[in-house]
C-alpha cells in the first residue's frame, strides 16, 4: 500500500514542473486552484467598500441572488458598519430593504431581543428609510417564514436578517431553502447567525466569521468559490481616534452639573 | 308545496304547485329544502351589485319584490346589456362572462335577450321552465319570438288563465290574433298592458336599482367549521362576489372584515368572532385578497364551531389600476411599488401591524425621542431629517430601554471592564415637555466605550439622582 502510494508520488512530482512549464495559460483539461477565473461568481456583485475585503471576495464584492452568512457573537464590532456601503448602494438604486430582527422568542438574556436600528445612524449611512421594511418576529418560525416571503418579492435589494438556530439538520434544510430562493432574484441576502455555528454544514457561497482585534474588525473567510484563505482580513470600519484613546471616566462629582429648578420639581 | 325543482326531479314527472307528499310519492330519493324568502331576497340583491360591472342599468323583477315576497311567481334580474357589449367584445362573449361569473358564484340561470325588457323576461321565464325559445335581438324578431310563448308566462290571474284555456288558447301569438277592442271588453284592458309592452307598444320604464355604498353579505356554511383555515372556501365565494362589486363601482377595498357567527349556546348568544384585514393599498383582485386572507387565518382561532360567515366592507377607496408596460422591463432594477407594497401587505397579514413597521428619524436630541415607528404606507412624504454637518458618531443599534451596567469602583462593566474612549457628550433636553411620563428629560453624558471583546458600546452616565452608568447602544 505504502509503496504503490510512493509510486504515485514520484509520478506526479514528474508532472509538476510540466504543469508550470505550460503557463497560466494551462494545459487543456487542466486547471489550477489558483486561477481566478475558477473563482468568479455567475451572478453580478457589488463592491463592499472595503478595499481589503472586496479583494478576497470572488467577483470583488458581495455576490447578488447567493446566501452568504455572518457568524459572529458579540454585537458592537462594526458587523453592519461591514454592510453599510453595500445597502447604501441598493438604496441609491430604489431598490427596498428588508430587516429581520432578531426574534423576541430568541436566547434569554440575549442583548439584542429588543435592540432597534437607530434611525438617524442609518440615515448618515445613506440607507434609505423609506424604502426599507422592520420585521421583529415572535418565534423562531415566523422569522424563517417573514425571509422566505422577502425572498419571492422580485424587486427586493437586501435581506438582513438575524436568524435564529436550532438544530443543524433543521437549519441546513431552512439555510438551503432561502439559498434556492435567493437565487431566483438579484437581492443581496445576508443571513447573520451565531459563531458555534461555524463548524455546522452551510449552503451559503460565502461564509464570514467576524471577530475583534485591538479595536479593528477581522474577517475570517470560512468559505467561498476559489481557493481558500488562511489569513483573515483585518479592516477598520469604527472611527480611527477610537482605536487608541483611553479616557478616565470621571470621579462621581466631577461633572455635576445644577439640574435647572423646574425640571427637578417636576422630576422630584 | 314545491316551488322548484331541477331536471332529475321534473324527469320524474314532479312539477311545481304539487303537494311535497305526491312529490315523494314519485320519487323516493327525493331531497327537498325549505324555501327562505328573506335569503332569496337577499342573493338577489347581492347578484345585482355584482352584476353592475356588466351594465349600469338593472332592475330586480319583479319590483314587489324589494319590499315583500309572495306569490309563486319567478325572480330575476333585468339588465340593459346594450351599452356594454362592445366593451366586452360582442354578445356572445358577454353572455359568455355573466354566465361563467355566476357559474362561479354558484348559480344557474336561464337567459332571454329581446329588445325590450319584458319580452326578454318572458323568454327568459319560458327557458327557466325548460322550454325552447328564440331571442329577439332585433326589433323585427319580437312578435316571431313570443308568438310561440305559452300563457303561463304572462302569469295572469287563475281564473283568466283557465278561462283562456278553455276557449283553446295556449300560446301568446294566439292571443295576439285576436281582436284588441273584443278582448278588452271581455277581460279588461289591463290585461293588454303586458302584451303591449313586450311588444314595444307602449313605454315601459324600469326602476333602477342603485348599489349601495357598502358591501355586506352572508353565506351559510354547509357544515360546522371548526378550523380557521376551513373558512377559505367560503371566503372565496364572498370575495368573487366583492369583485364583481367593487368592478362595478370601479373602487377598492381597503379594509375588509369577516365575521363568523356562531350558534347560540342554549338561549345565550354567543358573540361573532370578527377578522380584520387591514390593507396598506385598495385592492381588488380575488386571488390576491384571498393569499392575504389564508395568510391572516394562520393567527386567528375559532373559539366555538363557526355556521355562517359574513363579509363587510364599510369603505370603499378609489382604485388604481396598475398598467401594464408595452416595453419589456429594464434590466436595473427600477422599485416596483406594487411588488414591495404586496410583500408588505403579506408580513403584515400574517405577522400582524405591530410587528411589521418602517423606522423615521425624528429630530430631537433625546435618543430614544429620535425614533418614530410608523406602520407601513404607500407613500412616504420623504421628509428628511437634516443631519447637522459635525454631528457625532450614532450607533446603528439602539436598545429603547437603557440596560443598567454594574460597576466597579466607579468604572462601569459589561463583559468585562469597559475603557472610555470618545466622550463626554452632554445631551440635557426636553425640558419643555413639562412632566410628560411618555417625554421625560434627559440629563446625561454620553461616552463611547470599548471592552476586552471589543465590542464598541455607546453607554451614558444619568446626572439625575440615583446616578448610574446606562448601556444604550451598539457601534455595530
Amino acid at each position: 500500500m505504502d509503496r504503490s502510494f510512493e509510486r504515485e508520488r514520484m509520478q506526479a512530482a514528474h508532472l509538476i514542473p510540466l504543469l508550470r512549464a505550460a503557463g497560466p495559460a494551462g494545459l487543456p483539461g487542466i486547471w489550477h486552484a489558483d486561477d481566478p477565473a475558477l473563482a468568479a461568481p455567475a451572478a453580478e456583485c457589488t463592491p463592499s467598500g472595503f478595499a481589503a475585503l472586496d479583494a478576497e471576495l470572488p467577483g470583488g464584492g458581495w455576490p447578488h441572488g447567493q446566501l452568504v452568512e455572518l457568524l459572529y457573537d458579540d454585537p458592537g464590532i462594526g458587523e453592519l458598519s461591514l454592510l453599510a456601503p453595500a445597502l447604501a448602494a441598493q438604496a441609491r438604486a430604489g431598490r427596498a430593504c428588508v430587516w429581520i430582527l432578531p426574534s423576541e422568542g430568541g436566547p434569554a438574556g440575549g442583548p439584542l431581543r429588543q435592540a432597534l436600528p437607530y434611525p438617524p445612524a442609518l440615515v448618515e449611512a445613506g440607507i434609505d428609510l423609506s424604502c426599507s421594511i422592520f420585521v421583529r418576529p415572535a418565534a423562531a418560525r415566523e422569522a424563517w417564514w417573514a425571509a422566505e416571503q422577502s425572498l419571492r418579492a422580485a424587486h427586493l435589494g437586501a435581506l438582513i436578517g438575524w436568524l435564529p438556530t436550532s438544530s443543524v439538520p433543521a437549519d441546513f434544510r431552512a439555510l438551503r431553502r432561502l439559498h434556492l430562493l435567493a437565487q431566483r432574484h438579484r437581492a443581496l441576502v445576508f443571513a447573520i447567525r451565531p459563531s458555534r455555528c461555524a463548524g455546522a454544514p452551510s449552503p451559503a457561497v460565502l461564509r464570514l466569521q467576524l471577530g475583534c482585534d485591538d479595536g479593528q474588525l477581522t474577517v475570517k473567510i470560512l468559505k467561498r468559490r476559489g481557493r481558500p484563505l488562511i489569513e483573515p482580513v483585518v479592516l477598520q470600519v469604527v472611527p480611527r481616534p477610537w482605536r487608541a484613546a483611553a479616557l478616565r471616566p470621571p470621579a462621581d462629582g466631577s461633572l455635576a452639573c445644577p439640574v435647572p429648578a423646574c425640571a427637578a420639581a417636576a422630576a422630584g | 308545496m314545491i316551488a322548484f325543482c331541477n331536471e332529475p326531479a321534473r324527469a320524474a314527472g314532479i312539477a311545481p304547485a304539487m303537494k311535497l307528499a305526491a312529490a315523494q310519492a314519485l320519487a323516493r330519493t327525493l331531497a327537498a329544502v325549505p324555501r327562505n324568502p328573506d335569503r332569496e331576497r337577499d342573493a338577489l340583491h347581492e347578484l345585482a351589485c355584482w352584476a353592475y360591472q356588466f351594465s349600469a342599468r338593472i332592475t330586480i323583477h319583479p319590483p314587489s319584490l324589494l319590499r315583500s315576497f309572495g306569490g309563486q311567481g319567478r325572480s330575476g334580474l333585468i339588465l340593459e346589456t346594450g351599452g356594454s357589449e362592445r366593451l366586452f367584445g360582442g354578445h356572445c362573449e358577454l353572455h359568455r362572462h355573466i354566465r361563467d361569473g355566476l357559474a362561479s358564484l354558484g348559480y344557474h340561470a336561464a337567459f332571454g335577450y329581446a329588445t325590450t325588457p319584458a319580452a326578454a323576461w318572458l323568454i327568459g321565464s319560458a327557458r327557466a321552465g325548460g322550454l325552447a325559445a328564440r331571442d329577439a335581438r332585433a326589433d323585427g324578431q319580437l312578435h316571431a319570438a313570443i308568438a310561440s310563448l305559452p300563457l303561463t308566462t304572462l302569469e295572469w290571474d287563475a281564473d283568466t288563465a283557465h278561462t283562456l284555456h278553455a276557449l283553446g288558447l295556449t300560446t301568446i301569438g294566439q292571443v295576439l290574433e285576436l281582436p284588441r277592442d273584443a278582448f278588452a271588453r271581455r277581460f279588461g284592458a289591463r290585461r293588454l298592458d303586458p302584451l303591449d309592452r313586450a311588444l314595444g307598444l307602449r313605454p315601459d320604464p324600469q326602476p333602477e336599482f342603485s348599489p349601495p355604498a357598502r358591501f355586506a353579505a352572508r353565506i351559510e356554511l354547509p357544515a360546522d367549521v371548526t378550523q380557521s383555515a376551513q373558512l377559505m372556501f367560503p371566503a372565496h365565494r364572498l370575495l368573487r362576489s366583492l369583485e364583481g362589486f367593487l368592478r362595478g363601482r370601479d373602487a377598492g377595498a381597503a379594509g375588509l372584515i369577516f365575521t363568523a357567527h356562531h350558534n347560540p349556546r342554549g338561549a345565550r348568544p354567543v358573540t361573532a368572532t370578527p377578522i380584520a384585514l387591514a390593507l396598506a393599498a385598495a385592492e381588488r383582485d380575488a386571488g390576491r385578497l384571498a393569499q392575504l386572507l389564508a395568510e391572516r387565518l394562520t393567527r386567528v382561532s375559532l373559539p366555538e364551531p363557526a355556521v355562517e360567515l359574513s363579509l363587510a366592507v364599510e369603505r370603499l377607496a378609489p382604485f388604481q389600476a396598475l398598467n401594464a408596460s408595452l416595453l419589456p422591463p429594464s434590466q436595473d432594477g427600477v422599485r416596483s411599488g406594487l411588488d414591495w407594497l404586496q410583500l408588505g401587505e403579506t408580513l403584515h397579514a400574517r405577522l400582524g401591524s405591530e410587528r411589521v413597521f418602517q423606522l423615521q428619524a425624528v429630530d430631537d436630541h433625546r435618543p430614544e425621542q429620535a425614533i418614530r415607528i410608523v406602520p407601513l404606507a404607500a407613500e412616504r412624504d420623504g421628509l428628511q431629517v437634516p443631519i447637522p454637518p459635525f454631528a457625532p458618531q450614532r450607533p446603528l443599534l439602539i436598545l429603547p430601554a437603557p440596560q443598567p451596567l454594574p460597576q466597579q469602583d466607579g468604572h462601569p462593566g459589561y463583559g468585562g471592564r469597559l475603557a472610555l474612549v470618545a466622550g463626554p457628550e452632554r445631551i440635557e433636553a426636553g425640558w419643555w415637555d413639562f412632566g410628560d411620563p411618555h417625554r421625560p428629560t434627559v440629563h446625561r453624558d454620553y461616552f463611547v466605550a470599548r471592552n476586552r471583546r471589543g465590542q464598541t458600546l455607546w453607554i451614558y452616565r444619568e446626572l439625575k439622582q440615583p446616578r448610574g452608568w446606562y448601556l444604550h447602544g451598539f457601534f455595530c
